[in-house]
């Protein structure tokens, strides 16, 4: 019998906190250093009055305008840890799938597992098995699995191309978005279909990556829009470390199509999408390959009241279907509807309810592991409240509160106090106590294996969480962000024998402890043409077992983390050309141990004529025999890969 | 597996990399020289401004003659730095040339077509407003500088420099706007 163990002491964690905390202070008092303040930063790409010149007047009311001071200024008004991925990020970073974009994103770990499947986490908890603590909201489609409450992220092919922007949340998002929004809330935005008329094609094609993507957009009605694409691509097996191919090759194709339509107080939106995809062999869920199939169907609605006030109301259908020796498919009904009114001059009440209908089926034709029943249906219903208080013109309040009943696991109440203090228009500071609850999966609740897994004992995993934020423009040209968070956690899972040391083993909960970190990232525009951004992120854990348990699974759920992140990426606008490099440094992973590892990736972009870019694109450039995640049924090497590209407008 | 002296090793060299790229950073941003670009939202605001003009009829008695210039005054704090001079450059409204006329305080003889308001110390937006009042001027205002409105107010929807318009201050002031422009306007919210 294990003795009681400890995670790795959090004292190296917390010095190394502290040492990127004064490294990132060190970077937002550079950018105060450097000299007068001068007009407003560069925009997107490089457009000024000249190339506005031909554009009649509706042309330029339909012009989108982000720059450094409008993100900043978005920004400025929510206080939390919010870092965000735009769409101009996604082209010139030359992403082809969304796990790869979300590496920009310094609050956010991302392990390659293998060919397709990644671990995606915040604050910590990162693993293939462990990563369950996020939502992830795909046009306010949640795409986490209830089987165990991660992401299949190989099923999320969603078109980059059309992307508007990926907002990455960290820190519990439960009073807002629900129970699984418990280290942080990831939401893929993609752009209104007035905003992607014409055609799109794009291919990249390289020795792993293949894709191509045609989009078509047009118009119908008096003011409506709308847009069909399809996409195919291919990505080709890992190696092993030990040498030769893994066989875990992932294709398939993706297609869809999205309207908007309304005029005056209404707007409707419609969209859906269909996709096959095909893994090989891997050692994940499944054993010789699956077939990944799905689709989605959904619909929003939105009216402007009068007084400033909205109403909103969001349905949708969504069929995962994931088949190979372990099967699971996932269908849900979901429709929420949320009413925003200002209250006399101080208040903004937001306040509104959902019901989700789950029905997930479980198959297992491997090994006797299985869930029982095979098939269940999970309903939960939800309300919601949030007051934003302002207190002074500077100082404003949010009181936010969910409730959530679920007929798998009862009534959850996830509330959140956040404080802003906005100084001066370029610097804001936050501060907010939260609480979210982590509801069972499937898998923790029902695996049984009869005298040797017994289920139906597992509960929720809770989180009370202190942050303490800045975000500002500290001069014209540059923003700064830095949070410092301590999480105290409760009820983290464990494996455990019967009393008595004996089987059967059953899921329970009696790892308790806390995360320490600083999440801080910044971006400076040296000159007009050359913008620098960096990032960073530190965690210190201290994790241990309940005394009178142990933990069969050796504290496996508390996830294998590094101790600190690094980012760097610099843009170049060079009249035709552009070019993007990134770097990152993560350190060791624990357990498994994993080295630590830095990797380039870069972009170089050529734009040809006005509607046609060719690109070159590298990823993992340093090195070609590395590991980055510490699986050992998945001993596989990230491969270096280079793939050109290639982006037609019609 | 003793992986305890390489990742010593990483980690300090990984450290030492990151202190010498903020290093960099600092001694860059202070030596380079800055030309800045102007932000697309202010290209855009200052590009409608000599872009109204066409759906603007003026009475005759605000030009002297067919070649008397279109004038576009700018009043209050610096906005636009430069940008509406090189805006306008080459731009014409039918055999009126257009021309920037920057103020630190407009008055009823300062000679405005259009008039851009942001206000300053010595002349708030108001006063600049009122003291326009009832000529033929098209007066501008902006919500990212002030909550007084002029006839067209600039406000920022989804992304996008959009406007407002106040029709019956136009016309008092003698100013006929083209209904082109008014259906590209924002519909007012009730307040």
């Amino acid at each position: 019998m294990r003795a009681v163990s400890r995670s790795r002491t959090h004292g190296a964690g917390l010095r190394r906190a502290l040492g990127i905390g004064i490294l990132s202070i060190g970077f937002g008092l550079s950018a105060l250093a450097a000299g007068p303040a001068l007009a407003d930063g560069h925009g997107e790409g490089v457009r000024g009055v000249d190339d506005l010149k031909d554009l009649s007047i509706e042309d330029l009311s339909n012009l989108e305008v982000t720059s450094v001071s409008k993100r900043a200024e978005q920004l400025s008004q929510a206080p939390a840890s919010a870092f965000v991925i735009t769409n101009d990020d996604l082209r010139r970073t030359g992403v082809l799938t969304l796990p790869e974009a979300l590496r920009l994103a310094p609050n956010l770990e991302v392990s390659r597992l293998d060919a397709a499947s990644y671990a995606i986490s915040s604050r910590g908890f990162n693993g293939f098995e462990t990563s369950n603590k996020l939502l992830v909201l795909i046009d306010g489609r949640s795409v986490y699995t209830p089987l165990f409450g991660g992401v299949f992220w190989e099923a999320q092919t969603v078109p980059v191309e059309d992307l508007d922007r990926i907002e990455v949340v960290s820190g519990p998002g439960g009073a807002l978005w629900g129970a699984n929004a418990f280290n942080g809330v990831i939401n893929v935005i993609s752009r209104d279909a007035h905003d992607t008329q014409g055609g799109l094609f794009t291919a990249a094609a390289g020795d792993v990556d293949k894709r191509a993507f045609a989009r078509f957009g047009g118009r119908f009605g008096e003011s409506g829009a709308f847009r069909v694409y399809a996409s195919g691509f291919d990505r080709g097996a890992s190696e092993l470390l030990a040498g030769g191919a893994a066989g875990d090759a992932w294709e398939g194709a993706q297609g869809g199509f999205r309207a908007d339509w309304g005029g005056g107080r209404d707007r409707f939106t419609l969209q859906g999408d269909l996709y096959r995809d095909r893994l090989g062999t891997s050692a994940a869920l499944s054993t010789s390959g699956a077939t990944l199939r799905g689709g989605n169907l959904l619909g929003r609605w939105r009216r402007e009241l009068d007084g400033g006030a909205g109403v909103e109301v969001q349905a949708y259908y969504d069929k995962t279907d994931r088949d190979s020796l372990v099967s699971d498919r996932l269908t849900t009904w979901d429709i929420e509807a949320q009413h925003t009114v200002p209250l006399g001059q101080r208040h903004l009440i937001v306040w509104g309810a959902g019901y989700r209908v789950t029905d997930d089926e479980f198959i297992n034709k491997v090994n006797p592991f299985m869930v029982d029943p095979a098939s269940r249906t999970i309903t939960i219903g939800n309300v919601f409240a949030q007051d934003d208080i302002t207190l002074r013109d500077d100082l404003s309040l949010t009181l936010g509160l969910k409730v959530e009943d679920s007929s798998y696991t009862g009534v959850a109440f996830m509330p959140s106090v956040r404080l802003a203090w906005q100084p001066s228009e370029g610097a804001l500071w936050w501060g907010a106590v939260s609480r979210a609850v982590r509801t069972p999966s499937r898998i923790e609740r029902e695996l049984q294996f009869t005298g040797i897994v017994e289920p139906g004992t597992f509960d929720s995993e809770k989180v009370t969480a202190f942050e303490v934020g800045y975000r500002g423009r500290p001069t014209p040209r540059s923003t700064f962000s830095i949070t410092v968070f301590h999480n105290l956690y409760t009820d983290i899972r464990t494996n455990e024998f019967a009393p008595g040391g004996v089987f059967p083993v059953h899921v329970d909960n009696s790892i308790e402890g806390s995360n320490t970190g600083v999440e801080a990232w910044g971006a400076f525009d040296v000159t007009d043409w050359w913008r620098l951004s960096l990032g960073a992120s530190a965690l210190g854990k201290d994790f241990h077992v309940r005394p009178g348990h142990t933990d069969l699974a050796g504290m496996l759920s508390i996830g294998n983390d590094p101790d600190y992140q690094l980012f760097a990426r610099s843009q170049m606008d060079l009249g035709r050309w552009q070019l993007d490099v990134r770097l990152r440094a993560v350190d060791d992973l624990p357990k498994p141990a994993v080295d630590g590892y830095v990797e380039a990736d870069a972009k170089l972009g050529w734009q040809l004529t006005k509607d046609v870019e060719l690109g070159v694109v590298g990823q993992n450039l340093l090195s070609s025999d590395r590991q980055e995640n510490g699986d050992p049924a998945r001993a596989l090497r990230v491969p270096r890969t280079v793939y050109a590209s290639l982006s037609w407008s019609f | 597996m003793d992986h305890g002296g390489a990742q010593l090793r990483i980690s300090r060299r990984l450290r030492g990399a990151a202190r010498a790229l903020l290093a960099a950073c600092a001694i860059l941003a202070v030596a380079l020289p800055a030309a800045a670009q102007p932000a697309l939202e202010t290209a855009v605001k200052a590009t409608f401004l000599y872009k109204f003009a066409p759906f603007v009829e003026w009475p005759a008695r605000a030009f002297d003659g067919p070649g008397d210039a279109l004038v576009i005054c700018v009043q209050g704090d610096d906005a636009f730095a430069g940008v509406l001079e090189e805006a306008i450059r080459g731009q014409r409204l039918s055999s009126h040339p257009m021309l920037v006329r920057r103020l630190a305080r407009v008055g009823r003889d300062s000679g405005c077509h259009i008039l851009f308001a942001v206000g300053s110390k010595t002349q708030s937006t108001a006063e600049a407003l009122h003291a326009v009042a009832g000529l033929p001027v098209l007066t501008v205002t902006d919500a990212a500088r002030g909550s007084t409105r002029g006839m067209v107010h600039f406000v920022l929807r989804d992304s996008r420099v959009r406007f407002m318009i106040d029709d019956e201050a136009a016309s008092r002031s003698g100013l006929s706007l083209s209904s082109k422009l008014l259906n590209l306007a924002i519909r007012e919210r009730g307040r």
